[in-house]
């Protein structure tokens, strides 16, 4: 095997080859180093890489299974952390000029239970500034650039983790999503993400952008492995107040390969309108796939899917987070980021409250639907990743299929799904009702063990 | 409209202790604009100008 289809190994295939003693952590972790010492100067992935420290934890792994340690599927798997993500020791700079000199004395949640399971943290990863966009176009750190074409966008604002895990520079990724900002360059980078229902996954220790909105989740190149590192980062938290308690037994993978026949997905073909031609067809297909493997495929409708706003109450809350920065030091933050914060600043009460009552209505009627649907599936982005050097407006519709989904605390996970005509990546999204990652999963995996297109490599490391 | 709104709006965060640029004002603008135009639906014959913070006075 060569090191790049070494890098290139899934968490499952990696942890099954390690634990048939066919496979050790420190050669799985060299050959994910030297594709991102290859590449990484090309897609500006990462603002923080830690190689020293991932061999070091690639060698304690190694020796914990020697001595018959297993902490779990993670365990001697090299993964990166979006840069918002406390890391004690390590600059955290949530893509930002204001926290360029931030090392964190803690370690926020998610990376703790990264360590307490085993993963060789290989670095921290690029982002759109304080995650307040979906380019990852960073004034501060660089422009992040998309594996299947260096020069168009990876999508935000979690771009650092799609490219990364796109051009096998790490086996999965923590990113975060509070409009789309997981799903979003998943689907722009051709790999699969997975926002968790709304509390899943502790938020402590992570620089927020919107308390009410935000969800961390795994970006990964397979279904399987998303489920395997959504579990080794779930889990209640008392440091975080919205955590989810009572469901000790979670376990997403717990219905991998079992059939999809009979669940019933809807598809709301209003989502289909203002998409693009070629993702549309991608999606169409893959809606026929599900059907193929046994889904009864029907159309719902979200009236309130147009009217409910997500981007009020984003925009109010990552005012009040960054008031005070905003006031002592205007001129640190990308003036794009600083005047949507003060726009933030500008809206109404009596706007936001309003907001929230819409958020309601709308989290009740997809409740409705899903009644007697399991699924509700649609494109995850209406585009596909457009190019850095144009300026266009097509990045502000990036998010317009995904935000809404932010606010009712449901799981969404989005797969790759096929190409453009310039093949370039197209994202199928599925929705699930809340706590039910492990159908979500079951369905995505199901399609994918049907496919392949997660199996793709972007041209840049085919060459 | 949206430039009016915006200069409100610029009135409003100084008086808060915001300090705004004309940069910042006119960027402002251009996102109302932009996020009425995103926000109406395409069947909708509703201009695509108005303010933002009408929206929810109808």
């Amino acid at each position: 095997m060569s090191d790049q289809d070494l890098a290139f190994l899934g968490i499952g295939d990696a942890g099954r080859l390690i634990r048939d003693g066919k496979l050790t952590s420190v050669a799985l972790t060299a050959a994910t180093l030297e594709q991102t010492k290859q590449f990484e100067p090309t897609l500006n992935a990462y603002i923080t890489q830690t190689p020293d420290m991932a061999m070091a934890a690639a060698e304690r792994a190694d020796a914990d299974f020697a001595a018959g340690i297993d902490r779990g599927p993670l365990q001697g798997i090299p993964v990166a952390v979006k840069d918002l993500c406390a890391t004690k020791g390590i600059r955290t700079t949530a893509g930002s000029k204001v926290l360029a000199d931030w090392v964190p004395d803690f370690d926020a949640t998610v990376v703790r239970k990264l360590a307490e399971g085993g993963a060789v943290l290989c670095g921290k990863l690029n982002l759109h500034e304080f995650a307040y966009g979906v380019t990852s176009a960073n004034e501060h750190y660089g422009v992040v650039r998309n594996p299947w074409d260096t020069g168009r966008h990876p999508g935000g604002s979690s771009g650092g983790s799609g490219a990364a895990v796109a051009a096998g520079m790490c086996a999965g990724a923590v990113g975060s999503d509070t409009g789309g900002s997981i799903r979003i360059p998943a689907a722009l980078c051709g790999v699969t993400g997975l926002m968790p229902s709304y509390g899943r996954v502790s938020r402590a220790g992570a620089v927020p952008l919107s308390w009410s909105l935000d969800h961390l989740g795994p970006l990964t190149r397979s279904v399987e492995d998303a489920a395997l590192f959504l579990n080794a980062i779930a889990g209640y938290d008392p440091a975080d107040t919205t955590s989810i308690q009572g469901d000790d037994d979670f376990d997403a993978a717990a219905q991998l390969g079992q059939s999809i026949e009979g669940l019933r997905i809807g598809v709301v073909r209003a989502h289909f309108r203002r998409v693009e031609p070629g993702v549309a067809a991608a999606v169409e297909e893959a809606l026929r796939e599900l059907a193929q493997l046994g889904a009864v495929i029907d159309d719902v409708e979200l009236p309130l899917f147009d009217v409910a706003r997500t981007l009020p109450i984003l925009q109010v809350e990552a005012a009040a987070y960054h008031a005070e920065w905003l006031k002592e030091r205007p001129e640190d933050y990308s003036d794009e980021v600083r005047s949507l914060l003060l726009w933030g600043a500008t809206i109404s009460g009596v706007d936001y409250v309003n907001a929230l009552r819409l958020r309601r209505e709308f989290t009740d009627e997809v409740r409705e639907v899903m009644r007697d649907h399991d699924l509700i599936a649609m494109p995850t982005c209406p585009l596909v990743a457009s190019r850095i050097d144009e300026l266009s407006g097509a990045p502000l519709h990036y998010a317009r299929l995904s935000a809404p989904w932010d606010m009712t605390g449901q799981p969404v996970l989005s797969v790759p799904c096929g190409f453009d005509a310039d093949r370039l990546p197209v994202g199928l999204s599925l929705a699930a009702r809340p706590m039910e990652e492990a159908l979500l999963c079951r369905v995505g995996h199901a399609y994918q063990q049907a496919t392949g297109w997660h199996l793709e490599r972007p041209p840049l490391v085919s060459r | 409209m949206a430039s009016e709104v915006a200069a409100e709006a610029g009135r409003r965060l100084e008086n808060a202790g915001f300090r705004v640029t004309e940069d910042d004002l006119n960027r402002i603008s251009r996102y109302l604009v932009r996020d009425n135009r995103m926000r109406t639906p395409a069947t909708s014959t509703e201009p695509w100008c108005l303010p933002a913070t009408t929206r929810w006075q109808s």
